[in-house]
């Protein structure tokens, strides 16, 4: 049983990078109707995805139990009366255009937070790090891996800041005459002389000139 | 007869032994891979040598590539920076003399003498330095060099250097919890090689020209010199280990600058008193740098003080709350 379940996991691994054959799907999709933790499994593989193209919601909602519920509900209905047989098919293409509504909804729901503008000192840095491993030896750094990813020293949960994405916080109520842009261009600006203060003293060459902000940033 | 044989004995093993101490250190001054010599001649390559190459600069999940120039005309730098991606950037820097020392330079080159606080061993005080043998960077080997962080008021390195030609191929900024905030890397480069005039030219008519004002020559800041650094402003506290590298104060916007430096991380602060003060009060950050811009009331008008470093968070705000005005 254990071994037929790591096959289901490779097949899924699989299915997840486009890498299935046609039976695998089949299988994948009939073992995840009927087994929770292999669904459990699916839905972690398709965050950590998501995550990984910066597409993760801020809150995951899981339609999965409340859709699986609404199908038994309509089907014993429809089961019921003669009439429910015959609407039958009918009633299992509602389920399925409302499902698809569904994803829809789910995906603008994901994609919105990526198209945001980026607020201020660039709040584009929000890092989902879920796979990353970090760098840790007793007193020393230990070799990177080649897997080391850049963050956000902003993300770091353990040191109390509880949204990576507040990358500027604003302490006091901003006055109505100062924008965002304003705030924006006075930080561009002295972050620029920095640069030059950097690159004259740190003989890490050319290193500052590459930290320099554009417009993008 | 016999305690004066082995006397004579003892003698000649402690001399032995001594003798061998001496040429282990001497040996060890003069080995061109320790840590010192290691810092020294990267502080020396990045600005003696003409190079041009392609790197990366990667932090928070965003990915840049800047390509660099950089010659020696007439004994000076010549430098011209262009990011290859993302918006048009270019970046020319010239008029550096190589004669000129500046602090953090004197720091890692350890030509620190008669500078106040600054001793000989002055990054190890603050840093352990460890070599951690080569890796490859560019094609080229390179020697790989932890610098870690005794006290929470810095971060820490994983730098990359030529053991060639000690030129910096390679750098990880490395915040608290071994995190890595920023990384960069050469993808391609020549070393020692001629450079066209023109091709330090900038062709971009936007292009930005790098001041070297804020950060003076160490002759004229030194401790014994008769003209010391005007601001009407200080830092009660900096961190252990950072000294002031350079003052200026802009006759156009009365903005005054203030830049410290412990041989690695540099961090500036600004004071303003023009628009800047109507800005609420600030804590920002990308990749590696942080910002922190906080208000005082001095004799009734109000100054935006703001801290911009590669230096933690804490840091920064602990350096901006100290700072006083100079009566």
């Amino acid at each position: 049983m254990s071994d037929n379940k790591t096959q289901i996991k490779e097949s899924l691994s699989a299915l997840m990078d486009g890498q299935a054959d046609e039976l695998e799907v089949r299988r994948v999709l009939k073992s995840v109707s009927e087994d929770d933790e292999l669904r459990d499994t699916w839905r972690r593989h398709q965050m950590a995805a998501a995550a990984m193209r910066r597409e993760l919601p801020e809150q995951v909602v899981d339609y999965s139990v409340a859709i699986r519920n609404a199908i038994e509900q309509e089907q014993s209905i429809h089961a019921r009366t003669g009439v429910g047989r015959l609407l039958q098919p009918l009633g299992r293409f509602a389920v399925a255009a409302s499902v698809a509504a569904i994803a829809v909804i789910g995906i603008q729901q994901y994609s919105q937070p990526a198209s945001e503008p980026a607020p201020l000192a660039s709040a584009n840095e929000v890092q989902v790090d879920l796979s990353a491993p970090q760098l840790r030896t007793a007193a020393e750094f230990g070799i990177p891996p080649m897997t080391a990813r850049t963050v956000s020293a902003t993300s770091n949960a353990e040191q109390g800041y509880t949204a990576p994405q507040s990358v500027v916080e604003v302490s006091h109520v901003v006055p109505d005459q100062v924008t965002r842009e304003q705030v924006q261009a006075y930080l561009n600006d002295l972050m620029l002389q920095h640069t030059e203060h950097a690159a004259m003293n740190t003989n890490q060459g050319m290193l500052p000139f590459a930290r320099m902000p554009t417009d993008q940033d | 007869m016999k305690q004066a044989l082995l006397k004579f004995f003892l003698r000649c093993c402690v001399a032995a032994i001594l003798s061998v101490v001496a040429v282990s250190s001497s040996l060890a001054i003069d080995d061109p891979l320790s840590v010192t010599n290691l810092l020294k001649r990267m502080a020396e390559a990045n600005r003696h040598l003409s190079y041009q190459g392609v790197f990366s600069y990667e932090y928070g999940g965003t990915l840049k590539t800047v390509k660099v120039l950089h010659a020696v005309r007439e004994g000076q730098e010549v430098e011209r920076i262009v990011h290859l991606s993302g918006p048009k950037k270019e970046v020319v820097r010239r008029g550096n003399d190589l004669k000129c020392q500046r602090l953090g330079d004197a720091i890692l080159r350890g030509t620190t003498s008669g500078i106040a606080n600054i001793s000989r061993g002055h990054l190890e005080n603050y840093y352990n330095l460890y070599v951690k043998g080569e890796d490859r960077v560019a094609g080229r080997t390179v020697i790989i060099l932890h610098v870690v962080p005794k006290d929470p008021f810095r971060y820490g390195y994983a730098l990359g250097i030529d053991k060639e030609t000690g030129l910096l191929l390679q750098s990880m900024l490395i915040g608290s919890n071994k995190r890595v905030l920023e990384r960069f890397q050469f993808m391609d480069i020549s070393i020692g090689i001629l450079i066209d005039d023109m091709a330090l030219e900038p062709t971009d008519t936007e292009h930005h020209m790098a001041s070297l004002e804020a950060s003076p020559c160490l002759e004229t800041i030194g401790s014994n010199s008769s003209a010391p650094m005007v601001h009407k402003w200080q830092a009660s506290w900096v961190p252990p280990g950072f000294a002031m590298a350079g003052t200026h104060t802009s006759t156009e916007t009365q903005r005054e600058t203030q830049v410290f430096t412990d041989g690695l991380a540099v961090f500036s602060v600004f004071i303003d008193s023009d628009e800047a003060v109507n800005l609420p009060k600030i804590q920002a950050q990308r990749g590696a740098t942080v910002a922190f811009l906080s208000h005082m009331d001095v004799e009734g008008r109000n100054y935006a003080i703001c801290v911009v470093g590669e230096i933690p968070i804490e840091a920064a705000k602990q350096v901006a709350e100290s700072i006083t005005r100079l009566q």
